[in-house]
């Protein structure tokens, strides 16, 4: 196994005026698994495929392990890929499926033997070996898309949307099952998705891109707490962090944020940071997570001076929690995620609570997370 | 071997490697005994051979270390061989004789309605029906053809014939049982499985993206030609449209063959009176919507479900387009339409 390096990587497209990827710069250790995410256009596939040679790099260096590799031809760069379309080879078994790549590596019979049926017992498809994919259900054809990455033994995996063709309920299974494979395997792993929640739940760090650009790379707990910018507070989370826009003013000691029908008070430790960087009677946004927003009267007691009123449009019930969205606050919709037996109905106008602690304020004009550097 | 000694010097001083001329056991080349083309180089330990030419008893070939090239190193090696006129297609076998008929009928855009001449059919021992693959790389600077030719080969196992027509790129003859064709599967979604596992199994053993076209059975000695003419221009087609997609069959682009038939003046006075909306390049969001759309034959779930997106989030899209086009896409008159429209806009782009 091997760690990858990417140093200062550009990708240009011949006619393009702007790069795909720019400045991408990221150290990944060995056995890692990180998942580089984002929206549609992002850049993520894009640098994958850096990665595993189907895309040359414009500028820049990639080391995989400590060999420079920007010139060696893809089959050369020791790398297992699984992509969307997995296509199994449907006039050949499963066991022919794993085994062509070694055998065309001119593998000993007996050790391709010997890797084939590791990997089937490691997935759980030992059973199916003998059958043809026409065979299989959709999970068990990705386990044998997975068994042929797996018996090549590969420094680096590389994972591009593998589960996107997978239901659901498939999906979930999936995505534990890979983790827990990587982890098994002690591979180093770059996976690929445009769902926030597979990368916060399967990469050990997750690589935030918007327009080519790292936006933040880190584990997926820093990343939903203390998020660099509005994009990855917005990104991260589901629901996503609502926003504000409004104006930190000090009153009486206390730096408060005002805006329609908003005026709370900023924890001191925040209050100092926004003090000592000249935030006070400027215009910022606000950015309060779903969860963070409280209904629960002990709360609403213990924080008075974070309580807003609202008016609530829809209330989804999900029984185990419930899904306000609300009107009345600031200049927007906003979302909060309460108890399930809060039994708050929709038209009602009710108290609610922030979290203030766990807010965020950020610059209106770069959008930085102000308490971060 | 004086006439190779210039060649052998100049790549030795352009390359910084030494490069010696050799004299190579004709029988020992590899594919010299088969029909099949033989290879143009041959690696054996730490020696790494390339053919020059072919002598009544053995073979001139040029020999380096095979650790002294990288792999676009030998690219330019055997480009500048053939460009010297060494190359193993020159040899007498069927199936380099039906390489040269493709790449004739390649050179003049011929259509090539005639059949094979009766000899090389009968050299090249295929069944009378089987089903033509057309595999062309999308960068022909990452295309080692030895390679891909041994590595298509294996994936048929012998069931096939695989002509490597130089840059164009590389046909393959395959028997119909070697699809393993399903009774529950159409023949349409079999050779599709097919071409897929074929341009995926590429990626994977050689990094090479390729394009994939693929025909239903022909009759080899008739149709093949015309069908491999026919190949390439779906294959054309498709990359123009569908440039995402790696695998373009005939019968999904009956459409696009057709708009690519009218001429461009009046593509472009079409669109521009009728598709400013749908041109409009700043709503992406719109323009991935539809198409999605469509390609899920209008199905409102499904395509909410293939953009991870609720479907009332589609329906107020849907609306929107409404709105601002005219044009309600959920109705058929008007989804043709719009489909035409974007289909052509998308030939504007491309020819711009």
């Amino acid at each position: 196994m091997a760690g990858v390096r990417l140093e200062h990587v550009y990708k240009r497209y011949p006619g393009s005026t702007e790069a795909s990827v720019t400045d991408f710069h990221l150290d990944i250790q060995d056995k890692e698994f990180v998942v580089l995410v984002g929206p549609s256009g992002c850049g993520k596939s894009t640098t994958l495929r850096m990665v595993a040679g189907l895309e040359e790099i414009s500028e820049g260096n990639l080391y995989i392990g400590d060999r420079l590799v920007n010139d060696v031809a893809p089959k050369d760069r020791d790398i297992a890929m699984v992509f969307q379309s997995y296509a199994l080879y449907p006039h050949m078994s499963v066991y022919q499926n794993m085994a062509f790549g070694l055998k065309l590596r001119k593998v000993p019979k007996d050790e391709i033997d010997a890797r084939v049926r590791e990997a089937g017992k490691i997935l759980g498809i030992e059973h199916l070996l003998e059958r043809k994919p026409k065979a299989l259900s959709g999970g068990q054809r990705q386990r044998v898309a997975l068994g042929r990455a797996i018996v090549r033994q590969p420094q680096l995996f590389l994972m591009d949307e593998p589960l996107s063709n997978l239901d659901a309920k498939l999906r979930v299974h999936m995505r534990s099952e890979i983790t827990k494979l990587a982890k098994r395997l002690e591979t180093t792993v770059i996976y690929v998705t445009h769902d926030q929640t597979e990368a916060m739940t399967m990469g050990d760090r997750m690589v935030i891109m918007k327009d080519g650009f790292i936006q933040q790379a880190d584990t997926p707990e820093e990343c939903y707490n203390h998020p660099l910018n509005t994009f990855v507070a917005g990104f991260v989370g589901s629901p996503a962090m609502n926003f504000m826009h409004g104006t930190l003013a000090e009153v009486g000691g206390d730096v408060r944020f005002q805006t329609q029908n908003v005026d709370v008070v900023i924890p001191e430790g925040k209050a100092k940071v926004i003090r000592d960087k000249g935030y006070v009677g400027k215009e910022v946004i606000f950015g309060v997570r779903p969860e963070q927003i409280h209904q629960e009267p002990v709360f609403l007691e213990a924080y008075p001076t974070s309580v807003v009123t609202a008016h609530v449009e829809v209330s989804e019930n999900l029984g185990h929690e419930m899904i306000l969205y609300l009107d009345g606050i600031g200049n927007t919709t906003m979302i909060a995620r309460v108890d399930g037996r809060a039994g708050i109905k929709e038209g009602q106008t009710i108290k609610l609570g922030f979290d203030m602690n766990k807010i965020h304020i950020f610059d209106k004009s770069t959008e930085k997370n102000i308490f971060i550097g | 071997m004086m006439k190779w000694e210039t060649l052998r010097e100049r790549l030795s001083r352009t390359l910084h490697t030494p490069f010696t001329l050799e004299r190579f056991p004709k029988a020992e080349w590899p594919r010299m005994k088969t029909e099949k083309v033989p290879l143009r180089s041959y690696v054996d330990g730490t020696k790494l051979y390339f053919w020059l030419s072919e002598m009544e008893t053995h073979m001139e070939v040029l020999v380096t270390e095979v650790n002294q090239l990288s792999d676009r190193e030998q690219e330019l090696v055997f480009w500048i061989l053939q460009e010297n006129g060494c190359s193993p297609q020159s040899s007498h076998s069927a199936v380099s004789q039906l390489t040269q008929l493709l790449t004739q009928q390649f050179q003049n855009g011929d259509r090539a309605e005639k059949s094979i001449p009766k000899e090389i059919y009968k050299a090249l021992h295929l069944p009378q029906m089987a089903i033509p693959i057309w595999i062309q790389p999308r960068s022909e600077l990452s295309l080692n053809q030895d390679e891909l030719q041994r590595i298509l080969e294996s994936f048929i196992e012998g069931k096939s014939l695989v002509a490597n027509v130089a840059s164009y790129g590389c046909l393959l003859v395959v028997a119909v049982d070697a699809l393993d064709l399903d009774a529950d599967e159409s023949e349409r979604i079999s050779l599709m499985n097919f071409s897929s596992a074929i341009q995926g199994m590429l990626v994977s053993e050689l990094g090479v993206e390729v394009d994939v076209s693929a025909q239903l059975p022909i009759l080899v000695e008739s149709q093949l030609l015309s069908s491999v003419y026919a190949l390439r221009q779906t294959l054309l087609v498709g990359r123009q449209f569908y440039p995402q997609s790696f695998i373009h069959m005939p019968w999904d682009l009956h459409v696009e063959h057709l708009l690519t038939q009218i001429p461009q003046s009046f593509v472009d006075e079409f669109v521009k009176s009728l598709g400013e909306y749908v041109s409009n390049e700043e709503d992406e969001e719109m323009q991935v919507t539809i198409a999605a759309f469509f390609a899920t034959n209008c199905n409102v779930s499904e395509t909410a479900k293939r953009l991870f997106i609720h479907r009332n989030t589609l329906l107020y899209r849907l609306d929107r387009f409404k709105q601002e086009t005219g044009y309600d896409i959920r109705n058929f008159q008007d989804a043709v339409f719009i489909r035409i429209l974007m289909l052509l806009d998308k030939v504007t782009k491309t020819n711009s």
